[in-house]
């Protein structure tokens, strides 16, 4: 079995008492992109959440069980969250660019992780991580313009570049078309797939037949716990698990 | 702006906070070691009577004229009774170095800066002040005598609470207009020459009996001959004397009480009301004819002298300039009699220290 | 819709639908339809009105109180001076030409009869009321002219100084029916003129009207003011950032919230209670000190700050953070690179509306003894000073009549003071303005 880029094992996620993730253990690797699909409010954003820390910012959230990446625990004392946190990417459900410059918002992240000496190695991680998104031809000409006053496609496309630009090793995505138009959404879809093999992907959505254009590896969530896990192909044309069917045939969700 | 420039913004703010912060603590401490109160203070500091205001401010003013590298010394504008209690807390540089009185220091006060310290004071005449009547020039040209005003104002002349609404009440001869009166509060030096030279004159003239209760009861001569009344007739008017001016103008049936050199300076507006007969005027106040007269007094600390630099200097100023010819009076002063100027100038010269005998 | 709706539980609220009745169309063009229509018109035209009225009241107000304000103190600033002719070779005053450009010059010119000089000149030039003409500040105009020219003195000129209170309220129209007839005279023999009065704009207090100037109260409003928001702003900005960033949600934070939304609220005397209990009693500072006076007022203004940064920070949107902590910005880096700078528009408009109120309060400083008469302005923090509001009312209580155009115009300077300091927060504001 080949060495896996994150594993989690037995993990729960609890808000106060309430129980949101239950005892779930999933294999993310590198040359795979791995969905999480399942019904509104099944926890797959929270899960994804966990696997950067993000859940940290919510006060009464508390994760159990253990998740490692390249086979350190996460949640050790040890493990810088600011580091972790660049070397493991997130692209959010609405863009969030920030209202900067072009430029800015791709250059923010370097800069603080003190990835660039010299103002030229910055402009050259930009225009790389520009160019990996998709987004170099269209804004190359209009850098200092603010990053608010692209459409909604081409604004995720920086959140990507964004992500890029900190050399991370996964990038999470949340629902990332899901406020996008179909032009837009394919073209992501796109770069998904040209990202795959330099970054491990993990990518959560809601639209069967985009997990099923773009993944390898599918997950099946279902009220917090995981149904069922495997190769993309199996989940859609053989699944094991009964509610794993019925979601898939369009029963409910 | 980038968030560099924020976040280098919020480390100077810090560091600004925490410097400012550390030198006020470090400079109050300083202070305390130099010896209590304010520590170290280089100009001289006065409180007190605001009827006195004018003149020591005037003298405070020609002092830095005359030298512009002096320290302007810093006056306020208490009121006699309030500038007492500041004056007699102590001695030190956290305390007033004169007090400006429209009347004399009591003996109570002086008791009291005896027991802070401050009981070698030397008390200077510097003028006199008429405590006058004005009326509206349209108001109903009344004539009154310290008795009409006692049974017009006292919470309870006789002995009976005040009854009268209309100064006809008072006395037949007046006319029948409704009793307004407005002036000073009590912590003014005003007010207490009011008591003590209009009502306390009117209560001893209209009721036999005050005047020896003012030895065998001082509390119930003060209670029956100054105590004013409160039903709405006598309106405190604040320290502010030119507000008194502008409410007789909009109601001419009123009266209003401040000092002379108000009355004077506002001729155009009011006309001053006579007293038993005398008007107002810079001649009857300063040959005593008007009742109303009152001496000005400064009182100054002799440990003081020495510890502020240009207080002597002040002092010697004050004296210059009070004559009959000098520009205080064309402030508003009433110069004392030469004999006084001449008195006070000693004291000034020889730094006598007050007798406490004197006071009452 | 004309069927009625069945309750629960009645026996007619059945599965089986009964026949449906036919919709009848709403018609809109009934007089009682078409009256409803109107009458929901002419209130939207009433609601508009009374809009209309309430912000043409207030414009009104604002003009009276601007108008109302520059009608009488307008002419505070404008002083009137009579030419004066004046021999100093004839007088010959006992002093060098090189003692004027020394640093005695003032004390020895005092000591050398120069104001003496001055009345025999003014006598001679207008009459035995000659020196009453001119203002007791007019020795000192001739003063500077010799200090600036030293070969005045072997000369004869004519300088042209201030006139006495009463005279120049007489040439403004408001004087003494006497100094009325002495305005004519002059006039007739066209040796007044009028002129912008340098003496008020740069001196301080004084008990002669046409020696009077504003300058010292308002260094000492700049340097409260410099106190008031080196201190109040930090303080309020970092708590507020604290307070929303990194606080605990529990029962101390309700309660430090809740003080500090109520001393807001407190009367601004009572600050001035403390500041003369702490700062002047305990800590001994010393008394009428801007320094004393701004720590009274950061004390008043910052849960102002501190109200206005924390609405602000809550109005950034948590997805700005998200995206930040996302890329792996540190919390701090996340609060001063992207939470801040998208308060600090909000953050502003508090810190203006603080520090407006700080700048027009008088009962505070009041207590902590900012309100005598001081007739230098301060050279320093800790130098007895007063400021704008305090000197403007203790102008208002002056016996002479000069003074009530010279309060004017002090209103006036203080509000210039307070549409320059609105003006520069604004500025700041809009440069930091973003859109998203």
């Amino acid at each position: 079995m080949t060495n896996h880029k994150m594993t989690a094992r037995d993990v729960s996620v609890y808000y106060g008492q309430k129980r949101a993730i239950d005892n779930v253990s999933i294999d993310v690797d590198m040359d795979n992109v791995t969905a999480f699909i399942g019904p509104s409010g099944c926890g797959k954003s929270t899960f994804l959440r966990t696997l950067n820390r993000m859940n940290d910012t919510v006060a009464s959230a508390r994760v159990e069980g253990k998740i490692e990446l390249d086979g350190h625990d996460i949640y050790s004392p040890d493990m810088d969250v600011v580091q972790l946190r660049a070397r493991v990417g997130m692209v959010f459900q609405k863009p969030n660019p920030f209202p900067k410059s072009i430029y800015e918002n791709v250059a923010y992240g370097p800069r603080i992780h003190g990835l660039a000496g010299a103002k030229s190695d910055l402009d050259q991680i930009v225009e790389k991580s520009l160019r990996r998104a998709g987004l170099w031809d269209e804004v190359k000409d209009r850098l200092t313009d603010s990053g608010t006053a692209l459409s909604g496609g081409q604004q995720q496309r920086l959140c990507i570049a964004r992500a890029i630009a900190v050399d991370p090793e996964v990038i999470l995505m949340d629902e990332p078309c899901s406020a996008l138009d179909p032009i837009a959404t394919a073209k992501i879809e796109e770069l998904i797939h040209e990202l795959r093999g330099r970054y491990a992907i993990v990518i959560v959505t809601h639209n069967m037949q985009q997990a099923a254009r773009v993944s390898q590896r599918t997950a099946f969530f279902h009220l917090g716990t995981l149904v069922e896990y495997g190769d993309t192909s199996a989940i859609f044309t053989n699944p094991r698990e009964e509610r794993t069917k019925d979601y898939i045939t369009g029963r409910y969700g | 702006m980038t968030g560099i420039d924020v976040q280098r913004f919020g480390a100077i703010s810090g560091l600004a906070v925490t410097a400012l912060a550390g030198a006020t603590l470090i400079g109050g401490c300083v202070d305390q070691a130099n010896g209590g109160g304010a520590g170290s203070r280089d100009q001289i500091t006065a409180v007190g009577s605001s009827t006195v205001y004018p003149f020591t401010t005037m003298i405070a003013e020609q002092l830095v004229a005359n030298d512009p590298d002096a320290k302007a010394p810093v006056i306020e504008s208490t009121g006699t009774g309030a500038g007492m209690k500041l004056f007699c807390a102590g001695i030190g540089a956290g305390h007033p170095d004169i007090e400006d009185a429209s009347r004399r220091m009591k003996a109570s006060e002086y008791k009291d800066c005896a027991a802070n310290g401050a009981g070698q004071i030397l008390e200077i005449q510097v003028g006199i002040d008429g405590i006058a009547f004005a009326e509206a020039k349209n108001g109903p040209k009344m004539q009154l005598t310290p008795t009409d005003l006692y049974k017009a104002l006292a919470a309870s002349p006789g002995g009976r609470p005040n009854t009268a609404r209309v100064w006809r009440d008072v006395n037949p001869a007046l006319p029948p207009v409704p009793i307004q009166v407005y002036g000073p509060p009590a912590t003014s030096g005003t007010r207490d020459a009011l008591a003590e030279l209009i009502l306390t004159k009117g209560c001893e003239a209209s009721d036999p009996a005050a005047k020896p209760l003012a030895k065998s009861d001082p509390d119930a001569h003060k209670a029956l001959c100054t105590r004013v009344r409160e039903d709405g007739m006598y309106v405190d008017a604040g320290e502010n004397d030119n507000l008194i001016v502008q409410k007789l103008q909009s109601n001419p049936n009123a009266i209003g009480v401040f000092g002379y050199s108000y009355l004077e300076e506002n001729k155009n507006d009011v006309n001053g009301v006579a007293i038993s007969g005398v008007q107002p005027t810079y001649a009857t106040i300063a040959d005593n004819r008007y009742p109303g007269s009152r001496p000005l007094y400064i009182y100054v600390k002799k440990a003081h002298l020495s510890a502020i630099p240009g207080l002597r200097t002040f002092l010697k100023l004050y004296a210059a300039n009070w004559s009959a010819t000098g520009p205080l009076v064309k402030r508003g002063l009433i110069a004392a009699p030469p004999a006084v100027q001449a008195r006070s100038a000693a004291i000034i010269a020889n730094e006598t220290i007050l007798d406490p005998a004197v006071l009452s | 819709m004309n069927s009625v709706t069945p309750f629960i539980g009645t026996p007619d609220a059945t599965a089986s639908a009964k026949p449906a009745t036919a919709r009848v169309p709403t018609d809109w063009t009934t007089k009682a339809m078409q009256s409803r229509i109107r009458r929901r018109y002419a209130a939207e035209r009433r609601f508009r009105l009374a809009g209309l009225a309430a912000v043409w009241l207030s414009a009104g107000f604002l003009a009276f109180l601007l108008s109302s304000m520059l009608w009488q103190g307008a002419s505070g600033f404008v002083e009137t001076r009579v030419a004066l002719p004046i021999d100093f070779a004839a007088a010959a005053l006992p002093i060098e030409p090189a003692r004027l450009t020394s640093r005695g010059a003032d004390l020895a010119l005092a000591s050398a009869g120069l104001e003496g000089a001055v009345d025999s000149a003014a006598t001679r030039a207008f009459g035995k009321d000659g020196e009453g003409l001119l203002s007791d500040g007019a020795w000192v105009t001739v003063r500077d002219a010799l200090k600036a020219d030293p070969g005045l003195l072997s000369r004869k000129t004519v300088i042209a100084v201030p006139v006495a209170s009463p005279v120049d309220m007489a040439a403004k129209g408001d004087g003494p029916p006497e100094a009325e007839a002495v305005v004519a005279r002059l006039k007739a023999r066209g040796v007044l003129t009028r002129g912008l009065s340098m003496t008020f704009l740069t001196t301080a207090d004084s008990t002669d009207a046409t020696r009077v100037g504003i300058w010292g109260a308002f260094k000492g409003s700049l340097l409260t003011m410099i106190v008031t928001l080196l201190l109040a702003f930090p303080i309020g900005v970092l708590s507020a950032l604290y307070l929303e960033e990194y606080a605990p949600k529990n029962r101390w934070t309700d309660l430090i919230e809740v003080s500090i939304n109520n001393l807001a609220a407190v009367p601004s005397i009572i600050f001035g209670l403390l500041g003369l209990a702490v700062f002047l009693g305990t800590f001994g500072m010393p008394r009428s000190a801007p320094l004393v006076g701004g720590l009274t007022l950061a004390l008043m203004t910052m849960p102002v700050i501190v109200i206005a940064g924390r609405n602000a920070i809550k109005a950034v949107p948590p997805s700005i953070r998200d995206a930040a902590l996302g890329i792996g910005a540190s919390p701090v880096q996340v609060v001063f690179h992207h939470v801040l700078p998208l308060a600090l528009p909000g953050i502003l408009t508090g810190t203006i509306i603080g520090m407006a109120r700080a700048l027009g309060e008088t009962a505070p400083l009041l207590m902590i003894g900012m309100r005598a008469f001081i007739a230098a302005p301060p050279s320093g923090l800790r130098d007895p000073a007063t400021v704008l509001p305090v000197q403007i009312f203790l102008w208002s209580d002056q016996v002479s009549r000069g003074f009530i155009e010279k309060t004017s115009a002090a209103i006036i300077v203080l509000l210039v003071f307070l549409l320059a300091m609105n003006g520069v927060a604004i500025y700041l504001r809009n440069k930091f303005e973003t859109r998203w």
